[in-house]
């Protein structure tokens, strides 16, 4: 089994995986800027300003993601740990357990999907 | 002779002596009493001033848990931004892979860990703190609930002082009238009725003498001729 390098984090009551070719780096939680027309935020990261996705309750930081080129930041999870294990099916085996990797697609897919409504309804 | 010494007049000067006696004691004990709660009263009002200082001492201390409780969400702040560095480190080592990022990592995951030692005891002084105010909370309570009895009870020993000196100065104005009344003070008052008393037992013993032996009576006679000389006529008397 490969090792995958990334970072752990908890949502919930559920910990979950980030490659560490998407999590670029944890930031402290900035202002958030709500869109009046859509359910997604906007914040100010190191001078640029990025769309953060809430997965969760606020937990005082960012996870700043790089996914397809572009700057995504995360909300709700907490950071634990950075490290190197070996990889599963599903994610990586942590200490013996498996732990899912986090589905970035499903959540921007949501995101995208909450986006929508209201763009068409503002149209 | 020995019914006039039973007459009124002694009665009167025997129990004067008694009532002057009696109220000069009872005087004397409002006197000490007024002075033992004046005392009482001086000692009250030390423990009161006390308990406003420790009154004082206490809100003091609630402040600086105030400041404390501050520089510890400060100390929290910075234990997480620094874990965030760290994580960040991590990470940093994590994308730059085997074997160049590895030192990055095992050192940004033992920081990490120290941090988070941290964390738990900033947790631990923050719950003992809140332990500590709130004890503190409870007794300056209880402080608050002593200081008002000792209000209470300093305003109360007050009025009592004030009674006792009214009783006092009562009794003292009794005791003038009672001596006027008597035509002298406690201490003449009972010499007088002593020597009333004497006299009675010289009285009695010389009517049993006289009784017993007619040449005894003779006797006195001419023995009590001198001594009647030595008591002074009224208008011997200093006016």
């Amino acid at each position: 089994m490969a090792p995958r390098a990334g970072l752990l984090v908890r949502r919930g009551g559920e910990r979950l995986f980030l490659p560490a070719s998407v999590a670029r780096h944890l930031v402290p939680l900035p202002r958030l800027t709500k869109i009046p027309w859509d359910s997604a935020q906007m914040a100010l990261v190191g001078g640029e300003v990025v769309a953060v996705v809430e997965l969760g309750e606020p937990s005082g930081m960012l996870v700043v993601c790089e996914l397809d080129g572009q700057a995504l930041a995360l909300s709700g999870l907490f950071a634990e740990r950075v490290g190197v294990w070996p990889e599963s099916e599903a994610g990586v085996i942590v200490d013996g357990v498996n732990v899912r990797a986090l589905d970035l697609g499903a959540a921007l897919q949501q995101f995208q999907i909450n986006g929508q409504t209201p763009k068409d309804g503002a149209a | 002779m020995s019914q006039s010494f039973d007459s009124k007049a002694e009665l009167s000067a025997l129990q004067g002596a008694r009532i002057l006696a009696a109220l000069e004691a009872v005087r004397t004990a409002a006197t000490r009493s007024t002075s033992e709660q004046r005392a009482a009263s001086a000692t009250i009002r030390r423990q009161q001033a006390e308990l406003e200082a420790l009154q004082e001492a206490s809100q003091k201390v609630g402040a600086r848990g105030r400041d404390v409780r501050n520089s510890l969400q400060l100390l929290r702040e910075s234990v997480d931004r620094a874990k965030l560095t760290a994580l960040n480190a991590g990470l940093e080592g994590a994308r730059l892979g085997d074997p160049l990022g590895k030192a990055l990592v095992v050192m940004g995951d033992e920081v990490r860990n120290l941090l988070a030692r941290a964390v738990d005891a900033l947790d631990e002084h923050t719950g003992l703190l809140a332990e500590v105010e709130r004890d503190r909370e409870r007794a300056l309570v209880d402080l608050v609930r002593i200081a008002d009895s000792t209000r209470q009870a300093t305003s109360a020993l007050g009025r009592s002082e004030e009674q006792s000196q009214l009783t006092t100065a009562l009794l003292g104005e009794i005791r003038t009238d009672l001596g006027e009344l008597f035509g002298t003070d406690p201490e003449a008052a009972q010499v007088l009725a002593d020597a009333a008393g004497q006299v009675k037992n010289m009285a009695n013993s010389l009517l049993d003498l006289s009784q017993r032996s007619p040449l005894g009576v003779r006797a006195l006679r001419e023995l009590l001729a001198p001594l009647l000389a030595l008591i002074p006529r009224d208008e011997e008397l200093p006016r």
